[in-house]
């Protein structure tokens, strides 16, 4: 090969990797879905009412518009149909129901999903960064009240005019009302998540502390949340573990504030109230929980959620706080690999303790959904609304339980059946969410309060100086939204 | 006519080198846009508010909040803290270990490398894992160990005044591999007839180290301070694998500062204007370093 020829054909391969690395390839090429050993219940939300001519229209199956949607999402713990969670790669479910969403009208038979999967720590900065640069997905999945934060800013389509009747009466209301801005719904509910306290009755059983359990409902306030702890502690065992190092699960550890009356927000989500007379209490019950009554597992400013999980799961603590994470199916698999004892933990769900007057207690509860951008036209803005609507309708409802997300519309209600932690989650969790979780800018305060938090339970600072400290800096942020 | 001559005579050095710069271009234009464009977009970003959705010119006023914001002050104190815990510490440690290992045969001296070196080579997320269950207060090694002395458990990370320590612990109980491998492969080229003349002469164990092997591994020293300290003013992912840069900000360097401000707090141009302080400084401290001990090197 000459020195030309062979320069020749570098510049050509060259030109063509740059070409290939510019183009938009699909992550999820239609061709390559598998299919499902059953096909999703019909279409039942695919429909849009008559008043929306632009989104209904569905254009002869030869003139299908060649539509890219671009999907910004986590990952869920899903699967395609009659396939394992446990060995599905994130994309398989997207690929799987889009293809099947293909399948039910002709009209999204040139249609094609661009996937784009974030972990959850990156999602929320990669959506930032990609609206900022004015390129944002077609439509984001995560939790419906993040719509709020881009509909002030006039970037999302409302939802409401392609809500059927059936819609409006199916969807449980709190789960709506989380993507809803003015009047106007900009989400598709899509599954919701609850938080709890989780007691390990067993260790209660065996300790002749049954009287210190929570009530039947679950319930209890905070002298018989501190009481249930002193009944559990001791022998190198704790009543109580609660960690605090990670951004993740904040809201758990705010739950002790929310039960005080305590709010982050001023009633019209303006101003920072956190450092409120109720709020302090909360936050120096929580120190005093370790370093006064030392029923707390101690270096709580230090410890990861697996730290927590371990003292938890080795019944080594009474009481732990969690989400779905202790359903039947996944205790089950935690004593299958010994994880658990079943002779030592048996699991129930709790609320978080609150004071007597405060009604009711108070948890971190809410909706998943999906949120569309605003389109370029009409065909896309159909295809995309169609998609999510599709993905949210209530026979697809089923497919989050591997996920173990709990149902937002009333037709699902007994999606969890068999499972009695599952079920107390959703009857309780979504209808005693603390408002204070609804507000677009909740999750940037946590940049502010998680330190201000393990400030005060590693004694830096007190309960009122820590939570006094980040004031300027949450009201600057809130009135600069 | 001399000018033509020049231009053929550049002309055909260029034809002649043409595969040269051809490999220097890719790199080079690699260069540009990740190490240099950065820089200066930083510098750029450092006078405006910059926001996700709006930015405005504030020429020098997120360099006045420099100086006086806590979080950024706690973050500088702990960066020097941590800098000054572990390069000259670790330094002088894989100094004293290299005169050991290389006065040792040599089967044991791949040995004792290969040991140091191992722990440079393992997952920082795996090792981090292991040091979170040494320094856990409720199941940790340390604190079982303690305990076997009557002493009280102790919140290794929890604690604001443990947490950095123990970070420095961590850091210098695993991390001299590479400085060892270094500092071992320079002794080991220093001619052995010096020492045999320091040996005829009478000096002591002592003075041969200092006046044969310290001088002549000066140049790696040299090269692993500065490049330490640069090092040690960008460490982030110890701290946010181990403590998050808690509690509260005790453990939070100026690059995991910047981290925050940026991604978290999407304050891109103050997180940009601490950057370009990093960098003055960092370039400072490695020309004063250089000035003090480099000026003597012979290589």
């Amino acid at each position: 090969m000459t020195r030309r020829s062979y320069l020749t054909l570098s510049a050509t391969a060259l030109a063509g990797a740059v070409l290939t690395a510019c183009g938009a390839t699909p992550t999820a090429a239609p061709a390559a879905t598998q299919a499902a050993t059953q096909p999703p219940a019909a279409a039942t939300a695919t429909t849009a009412p008559a008043a929306e001519p632009t989104a209904t229209t569905a254009p002869p199956a030869a003139e299908a518009p060649a539509v890219e949607v671009r999907l910004l999402t986590s990952t869920w713990g899903l699967a395609p149909e009659g396939k394992d969670a446990a060995t599905a790669a994130p994309e398989d479910f997207w690929t799987w129901i889009f293809d099947e969403f293909r399948k039910t009208n002709d009209k999204y038979q040139n249609s094609t999903l661009r996937l784009e999967i974030a972990s959850w720590g990156e999602i929320d900065q990669k959506l930032n960064v990609s609206v900022a640069a004015g390129d944002p997905p077609d439509t984001y999945c995560n939790e419906s009240f993040l719509a709020v934060k881009f509909a002030q800013q006039g970037l999302l389509e409302p939802i409401d005019d392609l809500l059927t009747a059936d819609d409006k009466e199916d969807f449980i209301a709190a789960a709506v009302a989380q993507g809803q801005f003015e009047g106007k719904t900009y989400a598709w509910p899509w599954n919701a998540y609850g938080t709890c306290v989780i007691v390990n009755k067993r260790m209660f059983e065996d300790l002749g502390a049954e009287s210190a359990l929570p009530d039947e409902k679950g319930f209890w306030n905070f002298d018989e949340f501190l009481a249930a702890c002193q009944a559990t502690t001791g022998d190198g065992r704790y009543g109580f573990t609660l960690p605090f190092q990670q951004n993740s699960g904040d809201y758990q550890r705010y739950s002790f504030l929310w039960g005080r009356g305590a709010s982050i927000f001023s009633e019209d989500g303006k101003s920072y109230t956190f450092n409120s007379p109720e709020g302090v209490d909360g936050l120096q019950y929580l120190v005093d929980l370790e370093y006064k009554h030392k029923v707390l597992a101690p270096g709580a400013a230090g410890q990861t959620w697996d730290d927590s999980n371990q003292l938890f799961n080795k019944a080594q603590a009474a009481i732990c706080v969690g989400t779905t994470g202790y359903n039947a199916a996944a205790v089950q698999k935690l004593v299958e690999t010994g994880e658990i004892d079943p002779e030592k933990v048996e699991v129930i769900p709790a609320m978080f303790p609150n004071l007597e007057g405060i009604d009711p207690p108070r948890t971190f509860a809410g909706a998943d959904g999906f949120m569309v951008f605003k389109q370029p036209n009409a065909a896309d803005l159909m295809v995309v609304m169609d998609f999510c609507a599709y993905v949210c309708n209530s026979a697809n409802q089923h497919l989050n339980v591997p996920g173990t997300w709990l149902p937002v519309r009333k037709s699902a209600a007994d999606m969890w059946a068999s499972d009695p932690f599952m079920q107390w989650l959703a009857e309780y969790t979504v209808a005693y969410s603390h408002p204070d979780g609804q507000n677009p800018y909740y999750k940037d305060t946590r940049a502010y309060l998680v330190p201000a938090f393990q400030e005060a339970m590693s004694q830096q600072k007190s309960a009122k100086e820590a939570l006094d400290s980040i004031a300027d800096d949450v009201n600057g942020l809130l009135q600069q939204a | 006519m001399l000018t033509g001559d020049r231009r053929n005579l550049a002309l055909r050095g260029l034809r002649r080198n043409t595969w040269i710069y051809l490999v220097l271009a890719l790199p080079t234009v690699h260069f540009l846009v990740y190490r240099v464009y950065p820089v200066i977009r930083s510098l750029m970003l450092s006078f405006y508010d910059y926001q996700v959705f709006d930015s405005r010119w504030i020429g020098l006023q997120n360099y006045e909040r420099l100086i006086t914001d806590d979080i950024f002050r706690a973050s500088l104190w702990n960066t020097i803290y941590y800098t000054l815990g572990t390069v000259p510490i670790g330094l002088f440690l894989s100094l004293v270990l290299a005169a050991f290992i290389v006065s040792a045969p040599s089967g044991a001296q791949s040995f004792f490398k290969s040991a140091y070196y191992l722990p440079g080579v393992a997952s920082a997320v795996v090792l981090s894992m292991v040091w979170r269950w040494i320094f856990n207060p409720n199941v940790g090694l340390l604190n079982y160990l303690l305990s076997l002395v009557g002493v009280e458990p102790l919140r290794w990370l929890a604690d604001p005044k443990l947490a950095m320590p123990s970070l420095i612990i961590m850091v210098l109980a695993g991390g001299q591999g590479l400085s060892i491998i270094l500092l071992s492969a320079a002794m080991n080229s220093i001619p052995r007839e010096l020492y045999e003349a320091g040996h005829i002469d009478g000096a002591t164990a002592w003075a041969e180290f200092r006046h044969i092997t310290m001088p002549l591994v000066q140049p790696s020293i040299v090269y692993l301070l500065i490049t330490g300290t640069i090092g040690a003013f960008q460490a982030f992912t110890t701290m946010y694998i181990m403590t998050g840069g808690g509690p509260g900000y005790a453990t939070m360097t100026i690059v995991y500062v910047i981290y925050r401000f940026a991604l978290e707090r999407l304050q891109y141009g103050l997180a940009s204007t601490m950057s370009v302080f990093l960098l003055v400084v960092t370039v400072v401290l490695s020309l004063v370093q250089y000035r003090m001990l480099g000026g003597s090197v012979e290589y």
